[in-house]
């Protein structure tokens, strides 16, 4: 059970690690990449045939933790994404990697004004939506959307299905 | 960790789903309602003091990222043409880069050591060893905590100014939210008038100058400092100079600009202020930055109170060049 579940916990504390460490020496301009949403989003988006949901309450979680922002607020969102990535790509997606990218790159977009939504609503940014929507949400859509786009590949070669593993559903 | 929608795992995912989703909600309705001293800030605060010993790291992979840039740009030059005469240019290189270093950062101590001297300040040198991991707050972390006599509420200033407040303080660390962030704000005067307002950060990484009086003359070249009002930040230190003032004071579209005399992305060292002297507040003029210098021409020079001589010996004198009064 552990080792089936190991490429994602391995790449979870992966994920986090580089929020933690490697983040902040990546702001461009207004932006700072959100690894954890995007490794996430890219994750649910490659894994297809699962619905993801601890996962990525737990690395949206971490994020709230090492960062200053509401706690809860990432967690929550980071799981949204990804439960619409999944039902998206499971119930429009063809075998192309279009549909999940593109809800990938919708979902990361809703959650970022989302968050901007909540951080506003919560005082922890002390500024009207229309400016942190434009100063921060778009710029951090962008650089997450990039980050995803990065992380997609790496995700579909960890989580391609082994021949033995095609038809096995499971509850994890 | 994963569940299939397609089988029965379907209704338990929908479950865990939704329960972690109401677990989302609460949180950051607990996190809205509750204090500073709440337990999930806490938590928050936990997580950082462990993290900051780790978010040191960064800044050796930022410089590990420059040097590869640099390898991969030496890569593409032509190996004939250099070969023995690259060797000894990288040998040099490095000695210069590493003497630029020491100069560099003999620079900035001295700089935070006249600071210190010139506004007598009591406080603790700190190494900044971390920043924010999110675009939503300008935060700094630094090497030093409760164990060092920090606490949260104390001012931190660079080597040119004020450049935030401890937030959190753990023992080993703590973190500093900048003047920059849209959620700070400092109680503010303009030295030469006397004008108050409380000096606000934005998204935008400029600060501005608000709740100014509408008949208050405020002019580009200003400097501003911390009134103290309210007791959160230690009375008397400079924040920046004006850069600009926009619209019109009677129908309240003015935005006052300040330029701040520091950037959060070169900080590198700063001190926690404990105390300063009352006597002691006086702006030298090369402790104002280029904005000040380069902007409002002789306003700036003569709005600021200078000390010529440049000691802290002459902090209680104050030079005017109309002649006017001295300090406050």
């Amino acid at each position: 059970m552990i080792a089936r579940f190991a490429p994602t916990i391995a790449l979870s504390v992966v994920a986090i690690a580089l929020q933690a460490i490697v983040a902040p020496y990546l702001t461009i301009g207004y932006a700072t990449p959100n690894i954890t949403l995007a490794f996430a989003v890219a994750y649910t988006a490659a894994s297809r045939r699962t619905s993801v949901c601890i996962m990525p309450f737990l690395v949206g979680l971490a994020y709230d933790l090492i960062g200053s922002g509401p706690v809860g607020a990432m967690a929550l969102l980071t799981l949204a994404s990804c439960v619409a990535v999944s039902f998206i790509s499971a119930r429009f997606g063809n075998d192309t990697a279009f549909i999940p990218l593109a809800s990938a790159c919708i979902a990361i977009l809703i959650a970022n004004i989302l968050y901007a939504v909540i951080c506003v609503t919560c005082g922890s940014a002390d500024v009207g939506l229309g400016e942190a929507v434009l100063y921060r949400s778009l710029p951090a859509w962008l650089y997450d959307t990039v980050v995803a786009l990065v992380f997609y590949p790496l995700c579909r070669f960890i989580l391609q299905p082994k021949p033995d593993e095609m038809d096995v559903t499971s509850i994890g | 960790m994963q569940l299939n929608f397609q089988d029965t795992g379907h209704r338990i995912a929908r479950i865990i789903a939704s329960a972690l989703a109401v677990l989302g909600v609460v949180m950051i309705a607990v996190y809205a309602i509750e204090g500073p001293d709440g337990p999930l800030h806490r938590l928050q605060q936990g997580v950082h003091s462990i993290m900051a010993p780790v978010e040191g790291v960064g800044a050796g992979i930022g410089a590990a990222t420059d040097a590869a840039e640099d390898a991969v740009a030496d890569a593409t030059v032509d190996e004939g043409t250099l070969s023995a005469l690259r060797e000894r240019n990288a040998e040099l290189t490095q000695l210069l880069t590493q003497a630029e270093e020491y100069r560099l950062e003999s620079e900035r101590l001295r700089g935070l050591l006249d600071l210190k001297d010139i506004y007598k300040l009591e406080g603790v040198s700190a190494r900044v060893i971390g920043r924010s991991t999110d675009a939503w707050n300008q935060t700094v972390t630094l090497d030093v905590g409760t164990d060092d006599g920090v606490s949260k509420g104390l001012t931190v200033m660079g080597a040119a100014g004020v450049i935030g407040q401890v937030t959190e303080a753990s023992p080993a660390s703590c973190v500093v939210r900048l003047l920059t962030d849209p959620a700070s704000g400092v109680a503010a005067q303009v030295q030469s008038s006397r004008v108050e307002g409380i000096v606000r950060g934005s998204l935008t990484g400029a600060l501005h100058l608000e709740n100014v009086d509408a008949d208050a003359v405020v002019n580009q070249g200003d400097v501003v400092l911390t009134s103290g009002l309210g007791g959160s930040f230690t009375k008397g230190l400079l924040i920046g100079t004006v850069v600009r003032v926009e619209g019109n004071a009677n129908d309240g579209t003015r935005m006052i600009v300040v330029a701040p005399n520091e950037q959060a992305g070169s900080l590198e060292e700063v001190i926690v202020v404990f105390s300063a002297s009352e006597s002691a507040r006086i702006i030298r003029k090369d402790m104002l930055g280029d904005g000040a210098a380069s902007s409002g021409g002789s306003d700036a020079s003569s709005d600021a109170r200078v000390d010529e001589g440049g000691d802290a010996g002459g902090a209680d004198e104050v030079a005017s060049p109309e002649g006017g009064e001295g300090a406050s």
